[in-house]
């Protein structure tokens, strides 16, 4: 299967995937680097919110809500399965 | 007190929403206040206990994702556990999400090299959904005890405490945690070795029903519903203690006067007694209590299921449009219990500008002691004289409208707020989705109806008594020919009249500034000090008495509408100093919801009269 990179914001509901980058503009990169978003972890996107934000990811076992524009500046790789 | 042989200090540490709190409550049997939700602790809170014949001095810390403070306050915190000024330091760690728990344990670990017991919580909740710590090998590979412990049901507090007496009589103790490793790398490690997992899939249940409650079409209207739902069982739960109460204490004031009236008493005081004090203290006890202890336990129920983040994701869209923070809604929702705490509640917003936004705008949501006041005018107002089911879901429907109301009035001030005063960009926003609990009912309702009920009588007597009796000799001594009760309220009539409401209701909002619970019992007590009714009324003669004194739909509209809007009670003016440590926003947040109130009801009144002169 070819590996698309995409981020977080755009991957569909549901997707399995592998943080490749987080941009290093986003204001709160440190804090979610202390919840498991960090290069090479694995994430569930689980739901979105009424207008399209916040987005609810499963990470290191806890469900973590992250705005839209935050979910942009995450770049993830989409459909990845853990071996 | 009796002298201990020694005195030790301990801490508890961890992510937030771990348990510290529950833990904290059983070693010192206090009754510190938890919730399952994120920031639920804001400050820190001390207690003790004796175990062994020595004394243990516990340190309740708000809980911290890292070292790495985000706001003063984690500051604070991380600081304190880095200083290693304490004789133990319990890290509390939550099973059910391990992996990230281990990092924050071994990041400690690399600062206090001594004096730390980690302790696994939750593990029943960790055990349901096939996760599975195994706390000896951990032990061994990070060098501190480790202790499984579900605090909620009491499970490994005892071995606990032992692991905590065995480290503050051990001197000098050192880790064998290497200084300056691969925090990351070491903790992937430990979890690696200690942790198993039943399957992948392992909160399908939380899932599924987030599927429904935090859904993109489903959210908001099952927010709605849950919230009509509560506000219908307190109206229709209050209304049998109610009557109850209200037979009682009418009993009892008449066998009050007449033993008053035996042992010849001076009629003056008995009716500065019965008439001043009595019927004001009664009339709260007996209608107003009833409301907020029923709603009050419901709030908590929810809060204890772990609902609150979630309305918080919900709503997030609305207070990003508004420039503010999701997580207001949160400190909106403790509103509703109590404005002053939810202006306390306002620090888990780590932005200081969308904090004190969160903190200015907070008294714009009714707090409990304002519920029965709302409750008491629909019902007299809007709903007359029907009753049963219908009315009753009529009642909850009018009382959320208002809350739905009040919510946006707080998103469109803090949207101002943010274009003016405190303009800025909106910061982020994270929010940790805690598991569902079941929530620990029994202990809930005793819990909260207790303190809640304790904490209104105490207010009650200690508010309420004097401004009745103040209310009484206002309206007994006269300058002239009228009281000076008269004067007072014919001096704010004619402003009372320009915006929708009279004299009486301005002078009982301005005396309830310490309570507003006592603001219904003061109007009562206004219109009743020209009259000669002296037995409780229930709601059909104190409509009755309403309507005598000039009471129109539109005056309860605007009483309505000012019991939302106007300036906070004297507690949450004090607490709102407290956190801003400025007179200004002090000020600001006094004002504000003034004016808007006070606005509000001109248009309202002024509406009603040109629809008047129209029909």
């Amino acid at each position: 299967m070819k590996e698309i990179i995409t981020t977080l914001n755009k991957t569909p509901i549901g997707s399995n995937c592998l943080i490749c980058n987080i941009d290093s503009s986003l204001p709160i990169k440190g804090r979610l680097n202390e919840l498991g978003f960090s290069n090479g972890s694995v994430i569930d996107k689980l739901q979105v919110g009424s207008f399209g934000s916040p987005i609810a990811c499963r990470v290191c076992g806890a469900v973590i809500a992250i705005r839209s524009e935050d979910a942009d500046k995450i770049f993830v790789k989409d459909h990845y399965r853990k071996i | 007190m009796k002298d201990f042989e020694k005195t030790y200090n301990i801490a508890l540490a961890g992510n937030p929403n771990v348990g510290k709190s529950t833990v904290f409550n059983s070693f010192t049997g206090l009754h510190q206040h938890t919730g399952n939700w994120p920031g639920k602790t804001v400050e820190n809170t001390q207690g003790e206990y004796v175990f062994n014949n020595a004394r243990y001095i516990v340190q309740d810390l708000p809980g911290t994702y890292s070292l790495n403070p985000n706001s003063a306050e984690e500051e604070v915190t991380c600081e304190y556990i880095k200083s290693g000024n304490y004789d133990a330091l319990i890290i509390i760690l939550d099973a059910s999400c391990i992996e990230r728990n281990i990092r924050f344990a071994v990041q400690i670990l690399n600062f206090v090299k001594r004096k730390v017991i980690i302790c696994v919580n939750l593990i029943d909740e960790a055990e349901k959904k096939g996760i599975e710590v195994d706390c000896e090998k951990m032990s061994e590979l990070l060098g501190v005890p480790v202790v499984a412990a579900a605090a909620r049901s009491g499970i490994g507090l005892k071995e606990l405490k032992c692991e905590v007496e065995r480290t503050v009589y051990t001197e000098n103790k050192t880790n064998d945690v290497p200084n300056k490793i691969n925090d990351k790398k070491f903790s992937r490690e430990i979890y690696e070795k200690c942790c198993r997992f039943a399957d992948n899939n392992t909160d399908g249940f939380d899932r599924k029903i987030d599927k429904y409650l935090i859904s993109k079409k489903f959210g908001i209207p099952f927010m709605l519903l849950i919230l009509a739902g509560i506000f219908w069982i307190t109206i229709v739960g209050a209304n049998y203690p109610s009557d109850l109460l209200s037979s009682f204490f009418e009993f009892l004031g008449d066998k009050l006067k007449v033993a008053l009236f035996e042992i010849h008493c001076p009629e003056l005081i008995i009716s500065a007694l019965v008439d001043g004090i009595y019927t004001t203290l009664t009339w709260i006890v007996a209608v107003m209590l009833p409301p907020m202890a029923i709603f009050f336990p419901l709030f908590t129920l929810l809060e204890d299921s772990g609902y609150l983040p979630r309305i918080a994701f919900n709503l997030d869209s609305c207070f990003r449009k508004a420039n503010a923070h999701g997580k207001q809604a949160l400190t909106i929702a403790m509103g509703f219990g109590c404005n002053a705490c939810g202006v306390t509640g306002c620090r888990i917003i780590d932005s200081p500008r969308e904090r004190l936004i969160a903190t200015l705008t907070n008294s714009l949501v009714p707090c409990n002691g304002r519920f029965p006041m709302l409750i008491a005018v629909i019902s007299m107002f809007f709903i007359g004289t029907y009753s049963g089911i219908t009315a009753s879901a009529a009642e909850a429907m009018i009382l959320l409208l208002l809350i739905v109301f009040s919510v946006i009035v707080t998103l469109a001030v803090s949207y101002f707020l943010s274009k003016t005063f405190l303009k800025g960009i909106p910061s982020s926003f994270v929010l940790e989705m805690p598991p569902y609990r079941k929530p620990q009912i029994g202990k809930v309702i005793v819990r909260s109806i207790f303190d809640r009920t304790l904490f209104v009588l105490l207010r009650a007597v200690v508010i309420a008594a004097p401004a009745g009796l103040l209310i009484w000799i206002l309206a007994n001594v006269n300058i002239g020919d009228t009281s000076v009760l008269a004067c007072c309220t014919d001096f704010l009539d004619p402003l009372g009249k320009i915006i929708g409401l009279d004299g009486a209701i301005l002078m009982a909002f301005i005396l309830g500034f310490p309570a507003n619970e006592i603001v219904l019992p003061i109007i009562l007590m206004i219109y009743l000090s020209n009259g000669t009714l002296t037995a409780i009324p229930d709601l059909v003669q104190f409509h009755e008495i309403l309507i005598q004194n000039g009471w129109t739909i539109t005056t309860a509209i605007c009483t309505l509408v000012f019991a939302l809007f106007h300036f906070p009670c004297s507690t949450t003016c004090l607490t709102i100093y407290k956190e801003t440590k400025s007179k200004k926003w002090t000020a600001l947040s006094f004002l504000l919801p003034f004016i808007i109130g006070i606005v509000m009801c001109l248009v309202i009144n002024v509406c009603s009269h040109i629809i008047n002169i129209l029909l």
